[in-house]
């Protein structure tokens, strides 16, 4: 460090940065040092909250391949920072025969919330050699909320791809939440395996406090092979 | 049987169930190899199948006898096959998993 009393100029060595233990996850109070154009430069700090511009930023993910896992669990993912959140990526079923893919909320406790109250629909298309045909499912009054039905694993080639967008909405500690979702997977269809692609949206219609809570995705049997999901949290400002 | 657990900003946990999870997980398993699981994917296949045959139910379509009968055979599978031992018949498949059964061939 070197001052210059003629010139008023302090000159800082670029370790004052670079020797400092690295963050790699911005909370919102972080702040940024600037020099504030409205005021003669005067140096002044901003807050990681005030950046501004919105975008994803990655909260978690579950990137795995350690061995047979029937479910993978997102615990204590939400908070008031984010306004919806986004789950991508792919997984792998380990058994060559059917399964379905369910979804269940939890709580901040890690607690499943099962009440006979999830509503959802999916629907989309199922190529076979003979050509396309429709599918569709759904829940009504379950207590649980099925991604897809008749999923086919036992083969690297037979994999799941998932783009789904969480809304767990607050409203005081009141929350009601829904999510949409699409997937891709290989449909188990009387033997012959048939790629397939689905659109799907779910509410559960129970009011809960869902805060700092997360979700659960798991299968009816067996269990996954590999595991590539992301969680990130949607910031609108 | 074990799991995978995320949190914020950690690293993915691979851990055991919890006797509850693993409660759940053997119910699970139980439904789905149970009769009413099985015939439960049987009617989803049924009606697949089906609506890929409903076009021939159509007056400038001539439906054949042996459509008839295999669409017949299909609408019957919930009663014809609604114990274990015949759900085994029923899902009985080839190396490559194709199922063997004659009702589900197409004519």
């Amino acid at each position: 460090m070197t001052l210059d009393t003629s010139s008023s100029t302090l000159t800082l060595p670029s370790s004052v940065i670079t020797g400092q233990t690295e963050k790699t996850s911005l909370v919102d109070a972080d702040k940024f040092l600037i020099s504030d154009s409205a005021a003669s430069g005067a140096l002044k700090y901003v807050q990681n909250s005030n950046l501004g511009g919105g975008g994803l930023v990655l909260l978690s993910q579950v990137d795995a391949d350690q061995g047979a896992a029937s479910s993978v669990e997102f615990n204590q993912v939400f908070s008031s920072d984010y306004k919806h959140y986004r789950l991508l990526g792919c997984m792998n079923i380990g058994s060559a025969s059917a399964h379905e893919i369910k979804f269940v909320w939890r709580n901040s406790s890690n607690t499943d919330q099962t009440a006979g109250q999830y509503f959802g629909s999916f629907a989309g298309s199922r190529r076979i050699v003979t050509g396309s045909a429709d599918v569709t499912g759904g829940d009504y009054g379950n207590a649980n909320l099925d991604l897809a039905q008749d999923v086919y694993g036992g083969n690297y080639a037979r994999k799941v791809t998932l783009d789904m967008t969480l809304f767990p909405d607050a409203y005081s500690s009141v929350t009601y939440t829904a999510c949409q979702w699409q997937i891709g997977f290989y449909k188990y269809n009387s033997g012959t395996e048939a790629p397939t692609f689905l659109n799907g949206y779910g509410s559960y219609a129970q009011t809960t406090d869902l805060s700092g809570g997360g979700f659960k995705i798991y299968l009816n049997a067996n269990s996954w092979d590999f595991v590539n999901l992301a969680l990130y949290g949607v910031k609108t400002t | 049987m074990k799991k995978y657990v995320a949190t914020l900003n950690s690293e993915t946990q691979y851990v055991d169930f919890t006797a509850q999870d693993q409660a759940e997980y053997d119910a699970r398993q139980v439904e789905a190899n149970s009769v009413s699981g099985r015939l439960e994917r049987v009617r989803r296949m049924r009606d697949e199948l089906l609506k890929e045959t409903d076009f021939y139910a159509l007056q400038d379509v001539t439906m054949s006898n042996e459509m008839k009968t295999y669409r017949q055979n299909l609408r019957n599978l919930p009663q014809d096959f609604n114990t274990s031992e015949k759900l085994d018949e029923l899902f009985a498949a080839d190396e490559n998993g194709n199922l063997t059964h004659s009702v589900w061939s197409k004519p």
